[in-house]
């Protein structure tokens, strides 16, 4: 990239997806009631690094709506807004206002202006006007007490406790209170603003000098300065670079002390400052920061397993995946290196319950989702854990990579078959070779593994993107519908991310325009008014687990048989199980919606979705109870560069049929192979008449063979739910492959989805079943009338 | 690379001559990659003859063009003395069965002479020119040209 500026661009935008994204975490958060003013700074700083970024780049339109949306969220922190459902849902409209912004910027389709205009009309509206301020509605001074009270505490519990109310948090509240100090002042309570000042011996390694910051104090009104030179040692224990004096400097009360913290910016580091008041003891109990950070991760590790256990008392249901949730999370959290710090064992036990009553004051019982929620926001929105060092690579380096070490992979078991043929390693002499060898096996595989979980990334901005569309689904459906998410820690691979997106898209909508009712149909039936749909994500056994769960009416089942009758997918008076009536959902050319939405129905039905997911390698399923909602199962594979592969030998040539679509593998006997028409054979499974197709005739290996006897059938489904049944002459083996496209190099090859290198060193192909088994593809599939039935129904 | 080109950018061009049956034929240098020892390929469906198939070029899949079949002589039996030459054209990698690597040559555009008109259509199209030398003839193959047009489409 030639242009300095593009590139700068570039990263902004990028910063913006990554500001974006912590904004709505941190806004979920406030919406589920967790009242944590950190938050509300945590998403105030969102907001005006993209107003800051955008003005340097001159993006004017971004800049307009951030000042709105910023103005807002700074009356919220100074307490001047009450933080309320409604405001809520405004930042959260605020923010996919910027979000599409940023996105027209970037090259994107230009964002909605009457939504825009429409935000921020609704913003200056909301924003108290500057005269209107009433001090007495801000007065607040239990939490200062509070807070005064507990740093003078010596105990373990109180300072985890000022560890958890964030810095910035104190802070806040003095900006809040900061014109209620002042009517204080006037009835001559005779509060001031005191700094105590101690520079560190780097302070003046660094070649500052403390005058100038006392006298800049000195600037922002009277100020009365004491020296405290008790610490200077007598002159034989002098260090010539030692810094012995504290200066403490009483202000003028209506001084902000967040203007101090400027003064002192580019020096905390060097120093230790205190800002407090003199009434409390604070000046006698400095609040030094740096131990603060180590007893807030401590506390932070903590809360989540203390949280495992709120979600087990709240939510019986749910006390397995919250557990292992948790567990999962405490585990990724021990890996961090950010949290290897020392640890006082009986900090956390004690902070955590404090904390937990004290930063969540509404009822556990009413609120139990942010509960579970919680740990993920704490951990996304608090800065005490600072951000994960993170490198940006480019992803064709990281695929070289990947591709590299899956050759190690195979070369090695290619090197361990030869060292074995050749010399029998059970013999003494050669030990020394055959841990060698194990050594370098297990070195190997933890290699691949590591740099598989390079492309691992959360599923968690994805998650976010759902947020919004769930939103925005349910503006234009006039529903009330509320997305909760679980397990956003999730690692999947980038690509399985980047493709799941629109089927994912395509369900939540689908969710909130046919799963959840309308709010009067919900009040009817004793429901929620708000409609909740639960996505989460999970590791189960080596897959990725996605479901999205509604609490819905169900799968309408008479009326989604009718609609299919109707267009003909299903012959009329077809018996169908409740569940091949659910698998209707996903037949092509589908769809219930009786007018065709803005939201959903636009010609794009589940079967896409499933087709998409079918891709992938993974799989879709639903189930779902009348009146109860539904259910939708999605796993996926780890990573795309694996699969799971059945190892066959046809016609001698090696091919993979890949595992998920193999349903069982059969060697029938001649009588239960039936002839229909020229050429064409079925076979007898458990009462269905399935079509044989011979892999090594639809590849072109071999010409037509007169009979099946001692070929092995692969009884496989394709993603339209049809069965075939695949004659091969032996299975080999069953492996996990490392997948190589085909398209770089050569192209596409009707049937054969990609290939593999196997462990001898050959390239085997991997068998695209789907294409294969394409109703009257190139590749001549039979298809018998079972088949076809079959494939109606999508069974 | 047209005949002008090769005159305006450089006036010498190496070139990787080899056999095919009892031919001589040969590449630029430039976009061969590497020569390698046959080794079984993995046939592909549906692909025309000369395709021999892929094989394994540590981690990447190669498709190997039989280059005696390709110009019209029938299917080479390879055997552990054929050679492959890998060839790298417009980021495609490929490799030509060939019989025998037998020289590198400099030659200068003077040396390029165009093909003879004799009947065969599909011989112009993949051979671009010849060379003269010693009396013999060598043939300057034309790789894209070569690439089936399902790979040509890739590339």
């Amino acid at each position: 990239m030639s242009d300095p500026l593009a590139e700068l661009r570039e990263t902004f935008f990028l910063e913006c997806d990554e500001l974006l994204e912590k904004l709505e975490t941190d806004l979920l958060a406030l919406e589920q009631g967790v009242e944590d003013e950190e938050l509300v700074n945590s998403a105030f700083r969102a907001v005006h690094s993209i107003k800051g970024g955008a003005g340097a780049f001159g993006m004017s339109a971004i800049t307009d709506c951030a000042h709105v949306f910023e103005t807002a969220m700074d009356h919220v922190r100074a307490g001047t807004l009450k933080l309320g459902p409604d405001l809520c849902a405004l930042f959260l409209r605020g923010k996919d206002c910027l979000a599409s912004l940023i996105l027209a910027e970037n090259g994107g389709p230009p964002a909605d202006e009457a939504e825009v205009k429409a935000v921020e009309e609704a913003f200056d509206e909301v924003n108290p006007k500057e005269e209107e301020f009433d001090p007495s509605e801000i007065f607040k001074p239990v939490s200062l007490a509070a807070d005064l009270g507990l740093e003078v505490e010596a105990d373990a519990a109180a300072e985890a406790d000022a560890a958890a109310t964030d810095p910035m948090d104190i802070l806040a509240q003095f900006e809040a209170s900061e014109e209620e100090i002042a009517a204080a002042e006037d009835a001559g309570a005779g509060k001031e603003l005191v700094v105590v000042f101690a520079p560190k011996d780097a302070f003046f390694a660094r070649g500052n000098d403390a005058a100038p910051f006392i006298r800049e104090l000195h600037d922002l009104g009277d100020a009365e300065v004491m020296l405290d030179a008790s610490r200077v040692p007598s002159f034989d224990d002098l260090s010539a670079t030692g810094a012995y004096f504290e200066w403490t400097v009483c202000l003028d009360p209506s001084v902000n002390p967040s203007t101090v913290e400027e003064i002192f910016e580019f020096v905390e580091e060097d120093c230790v400052l205190s800002i407090g008041e003199s009434i409390g003891l604070a000046s006698e109990e400095p609040v030094a920061k740096e131990p603060e950070a180590d007893v807030f991760i401590d506390f932070e590790a903590e809360f989540e397993a203390e949280d495992g256990a709120a979600g087990e008392t709240v939510a019986p249901a749910k006390v397995a995946e919250a557990e292992g949730e948790s567990e999962t999370e405490a585990k990724e959290e021990a890996a961090e290196p950010q949290i290897i710090l020392p640890k006082p064992e009986d900090v956390p036990d004690v902070a955590a319950s404090e904390v937990a009553a004290d930063a969540k004051p509404a009822p556990a019982n009413d609120q139990p989702k942010p509960v579970e929620q919680k740990p993920v926001v704490a951990q996304a929105a608090r800065p005490g854990g600072g951000p994960k060092p993170v490198v940006r690579v480019e992803l064709s380096r990281v695929d070289r990579l990947i591709n590299l070490v899956s050759e190690l992979v195979i070369s090695q078991s290619m090197l361990s078959q030869a060292v074995e043929d050749q010399h029998k390693l059970a013999d003494n002499e050669n030990r020394a070779l055959a841990s060698g060898l194990d050594e370098f096996r297990a070195l190997t595989r933890e290699l691949q593994e590591s740099v598989m979980a390079i492309r691992a990334e959360p599923v968690r901005s994805m998650f976010m993107r759902m947020g919004q569309i769930a939103r925005s689904a349910a503006q234009v459906c006039g529903k009330k519908v509320r997305l909760v998410t679980e397990g956003e820690t999730t690692e999947v691979d980038k690509t399985v991310i980047e493709r799941l997106t629109e089927p994912l898209t395509h369900m939540i909508r689908n969710s909130v325009d046919h799963g959840i009712e309308d709010v009067e149909k919900r009040i009817e039936a004793g429901k929620d008014p708000t409609g909740t749909i639960h996505l989460s994500a999970d590791h189960q056994s080596g897959k990725v687990v996605l479901t999205v769960t509604d609490d819905g009416g169900g799968v309408n089942r008479p009326k989604v048989l009718e609609k299919a009758i109707e267009k003909g997918i299903v012959p009329e008076g077809a018996q169908l199980t409740d569940a091949e009536i659910d698998q209707l959902l996903f037949a092509p050319g589908f769809s219930t919606a009786a007018t065709i939405s803005q939201v959903s129905g636009r010609g794009v039905g589940m079967d896409v979705v499933k087709r998409e997911i079918n891709s992938l390698g993974g799989r879709i399923s639903l189930s779902s109870t009348p009146g109860e909602g539904t259910v939708f199962t999605i796993s996926l594979p780890l990573t795309l560069a694996v699969l799971d592969g059945m190892v066959i030998k046809v016609a001698g040539q090696t091919v993979v049929v890949p595992l998920s679509a193999i349903a069982e593998s059969l060697r029938p006997e001649a009588d239960e192979i039936q002839n229909i028409g020229d050429g064409g054979k079925c076979i007898f499974v458990r009462g269905n008449f399935v079509p044989i197709l011979d892999i090594g005739l639809s590849l072109g290996y071999r010409e037509p063979i007169e009979s099946y006897e001692g070929k092995v059938m692969l009884l496989v489904e394709n993603d339209h739910g049809g069965q075939y049944a695949f004659a091969v002459d032996d299975i080999v083996d069953q492996r996990q492959v490392v997948i190589k496209g085909l398209q770089d190099n050569y192209g596409r090859i009707e049937g054969v989805a990609a290939a593999t290198i196997l462990g001898d060193g050959q390239i085997a192909l991997i068998l695209d079943v789907n294409d294969l088994t394409q109703d009257g593809s190139a590749l001549g599939a039979p298809i018998g009338m079972a088949g076809q039935m079959k494939e109606a129904v999508g069974v | 690379m047209s005949d002008k080109e090769l005159e305006t950018n450089r006036h010498y061009t190496e070139v990787i001559a080899f056999k095919v049956q009892e031919d001589e034929y040969c590449v630029d240098i430039m976009s061969v990659r590497e020569i390698r020892g046959w080794t079984p390929a993995t046939r592909i469906p549906h692909a025309p003859s000369y395709v021999r198939g892929v094989i394994n070029l540590r981690g990447a899949v190669l498709p190997i063009i039989d280059l005696g079949a390709r110009l019209g002589f029938g299917l080479t039996e390879p055997s552990e003395r054929n050679v492959i030459i890998v060839a790298q054209m417009e980021g495609q990698l490929f490799g030509l069965l060939v019989d025998a690597v037998s020289d590198i040559m400099t030659i200068t555009s003077d040396d390029l002479q165009p093909t003879p008109n004799i009947g065969s259509e599909e011989a112009r199209t993949f051979i671009k020119n010849v060379i003269a030398r010693e009396e013999q003839m060598i043939r300057f193959v034309d790789l894209k040209q070569i690439l089936p047009q399902q790979m040509a489409q890739v590339a």
